[in-house]
Order: structure tokens, then sequence, then C-alpha cells
């Protein structure tokens, strides 16, 4: 990660991630995630409520061509991107 | 710019004439196989194709959506009535439907052939009909819907051979509601249709998307068929899948895992989405009343509802594709600051019973009679 603020981020979005799909998982378990997309059960709706997440959690609508499983299961292009949108704000 | 258009009909007539004939000797050869096989050839025939299969299947990522028509696994036979006629309507159909005159008298004379070969359907039908409009009807008013029924099933079958073309010509009678899309288009949150299986439904879609209202369908990839035979699942399956593909065109699949995001960037984009609340394909459904009967609900929908704060207009097609009848009706207003299970709980069953009265007014109009009510 490149900030600590990055970091804070990221582990935001795992926490939005885990809750979306439901996941049983310890704060642990949660912190290892690194490739959204491969953690079975991502289904479309999953998805959906991925996005509906993440867009409460940091009060910013996602553009519709960023609306994609390549971008949404990157975790480090998550956290770029919402990196920017937050500094916006401050 | 007409010319090269007529030569690539004419290429495209030899090419369907050539692929029929080919069917035609692959299905005789086939149909011998199947019954002059020694068992042991039959079985090395059948691992060939499941071989042959397995890697296609694996190598697909989308999400197979378990289909409530799917039934315990049973070995197929090689070729059955159903494969037939799939090949006699992918091909010599479509040949027919270059002609439209000559397509309708076909339509014309099948339609008394076929009326008489449903007799089981329309015992069927009629059981149905009595259990979800009102035993104390009198009989003759389901026999009439029945007959009505089997009638527009016959005309969607045409119907899909002229939406095949580039050129459909379709001919729209009415059109009601008109401003009320046009209002929702102008708010720029996108605009959700939802409807059920109508007969006339492809039609709708294609004649809105011709009028300047582009219509991203949303729909299941494979159409099931139990009646299916090997032979069909391997070759006319797959075609069929083309061929509506060709008829549907702006569409996403369910079994596609990015289906719920395209659906959402489609609807923030300003677009307009078709939903068909009626088909039990989703990782989540719900049991609801409907019809006299509980019904598999896809909840997806209204998830995408309350995400995408879109408008919603319920919507309705009657006829077909040369006498066609489009109603949009009102706005359905949400109030969307509800959590998901909250909002799921008070806005789709509303929704579900304005859908049920339209198949209440229009009984004859509606696809899905004979397909199963609940998943097994």
């Amino acid at each position: 990660m490149k900030s600590p603020e990055h970091a804070e981020i990221a582990n935001r979005i795992r926490s939005v991630f885990v809750q979306s799909l439901v996941l049983n998982l310890s704060p642990d378990e949660t912190a290892r995630i690194s490739d959204l997309s491969s953690v079975a059960g991502l289904d479309s709706l999953s998805l959906l409520a991925f996005v509906a997440g993440l867009e409460t959690e940091f009060s910013h609508q996602i553009e519709p061509e960023r609306l994609k499983l390549a971008f949404l299961g990157d975790l480090q292009a998550l956290t770029d991107y919402f990196a920017q949108r937050v500094r916006r704000y401050y | 710019m007409n010319y090269d258009l007529a030569h690539r009909d004419d290429a495209s007539l030899l090419h369907v004439a050539f692929t029929t004939f080919r069917i035609g000797v692959l299905i005789l050869t086939l149909a011998k196989l199947s019954q002059a096989q020694p068992a042991s050839v039959t079985q090395a025939l059948q691992k060939t194709m499941e071989c042959k299969s397995t890697p296609a299947q694996t190598s697909n990522h989308e999400t197979r959506i378990p289909s409530p028509y799917d039934r315990p696994y049973q070995p197929l036979p090689w070729v059955t009535v159903k494969d037939v006629l799939w090949a006699l309507y992918l091909y010599p159909g479509r040949l027919l439907s270059r002609i439209p005159t000559l397509l309708n008298l076909s339509l014309n004379i099948a339609g008394p052939v076929v009326q008489m070969l449903s007799a089981p359907r329309k015992d069927e039908l009629l059981q149905r009909f009595a259990a979800a409009l009102g035993p104390e009807k009198p009989p003759s008013v389901f026999v009439d819907i029945a007959r009505k029924y089997i009638a527009n099933d016959i005309r969607r079958v045409g119907d899909d051979l002229l939406l095949e073309r580039t050129n459909a010509n379709i001919r729209c009678i009415s059109f009601r509601g008109r401003e009320h899309l046009d209002g929702a288009l102008a708010d720029g949150k996108g605009v959700l249709l939802v409807g059920l299986h109508w007969f006339a439904e492809r039609a709708a879609m294609r004649f809105l998307t011709e009028t300047g209202y582009p219509v991203m369908s949303v729909r299941h990839q494979e159409p099931p068929d139990k009646d299916m035979g090997r032979l069909g699942r391997r070759f006319f399956q797959p075609k069929y899948i083309s061929f509506l593909h060709n008829v549907i065109r702006d569409e996403v699949f369910l079994g596609d895992r990015e289906c719920a995001l395209k659906i959402l960037g489609r609807l923030r984009c300003g677009g307009i989405v078709s939903i068909l609340l009626d088909a039990p394909f989703s990782q989540q459904l719900v049991e609801l009343p409907f019809l006299g009967q509980t019904r598999d609900i896809p909840t997806g929908a209204i998830h995408l509802i309350r995400i995408s704060g879109c408008t919603v207009l319920p919507m309705l097609a009657l006829g077909h594709a040369r006498a066609l009848k489009i109603l949009i009706e009102r706005p359905l207003t949400f109030d969307r600051s509800l959590p998901n299970e909250e909002f799921c709980q008070a806005y789709l069953p509303p929704l579900i019973d304005i859908l049920e009265s339209h198949v209440r007014k229009y009984p004859d109009q509606w696809d899905c009679w004979t397909k199963p009510w609940k998943k097994p």
C-alpha cells in the first residue's frame, strides 16, 4: 500500500465486501483478502450489493463505465479510485 | 447499397439451403445410428460427446443458474421429434420467412393442425385457467382462451422468424403511455420496463428500439427444453441461441456474472432496460402468490430499482408483429431509503399484483401458462 490513508481505504473496501457477500470471516481473514474477484460466491447480485455498499461507505456514485468485474474485483484499483475521490473532499 | 443487400440475401439463402441439406443428412444418419448401433458403439459415441462438451463448460466463466426445468440426469435419446421440429424451424422455416406471404400461408395451414395436436396441452391449460381465473366461469370461456393461447403461440413462432430479419416491418396499431416513457427518459435516471413473458414481448422491444427507444433485454441464454435429444442439444440449441440473438439483439444474459452491473450501467447512462419478472432464473427468489398459486419471483430487479434510482414503468405488449399493441403505465413511486429486505417486502408484492392484473385481463397473451409454477 502506498500510504496509511490507502491502507485504511483498502480495509474499508474489504469490510464492505465481506458484509455484501455475507461472508463469515474473522478480521484477520478479512485483512488477508487481496483479490476480490476470486472469492467464491461472487455472483451478479452480490456484485450489485458490493457496489451499493461501496457507494454508501464512500458517499460517491461509481461512474457507469467503471461498473465492470475487472475494476470492482481489483482491490488496488478500487483503493486508488476511492483514495482520489476521498482526497477531493478534504 | 441495395444491390449489396440483395446479393448478400442470395448468398445467405444458398448458405441456409446448403446447411438444411447437411442437417437433414446428419439427422437421418444419427437416427439410423441410434436404432442400429450396438451398445458399445453407442456408449463410445456418448463418451466422445461428453468429452467434447466438457472443455466448453469449464472454460465458460459464467455462472450457470439452476433452471426449474432441470431434470435429474438421464441419458438422452440421440434424436427426438422436437429435434426434427427444431431443424425444420431453424432451416426451412427461416427460408420461408424470406417470403412473408408464404410464411403467413404456412402458419395459416399449420394453425388448425397444431390446435388439433395440442389437445393434451389444452387440458393442462384449462386446469390452470380454472385455478387461476376462477372456477365459477363457464368452461366454454376457458376453452376459447386456450384456443386463442395456442393461436398466439403459433403466431409468435412466426414473429420470431420475421424479427430475425433486419427489416422486420413491425406494425404497431396502438402505443399508449408513450408520454410516461418520454417523461422518464427526460429525468435521465434510466428506465426499467417491468413486465411478463407476453407473446408480443420481442416484437414490442424491437418496435421500441426501431422508434428511437433502444431497450436492453435481460434473458436466459440457454432456452431450456426438456424434450430435446442429444442432436438438438448439440447442434440446434446453439443455433437457436444465435437465432434468438438476431431476434432480440440488445441483450444481457442472466448467467453473466456482470449481468446486474451491465443493467446498472445502462440505467445510469439514462438508458432503457426490460426485465420480465415471471422467469424464475435467479440466485435469489422469493415465493409470492400469483394467479391463485405460489410462484418463485426473482428479487434482482427490486434490488436494482433501489440501488439505481431509476424510473419503473410496468409494461404490457399485446398482439403480434403485424398488429402490435403496447401499453406503458404510469411510473411507480418508491421510498429508496428503506433497507434492502424491507424495500423488497414493501414493493415486490404490489408490483407483482399489477402484473398479475394484466394476466387476468389478457390471459391468452401470457406465454407462461404451461411453464412449471415452482422449482422442484
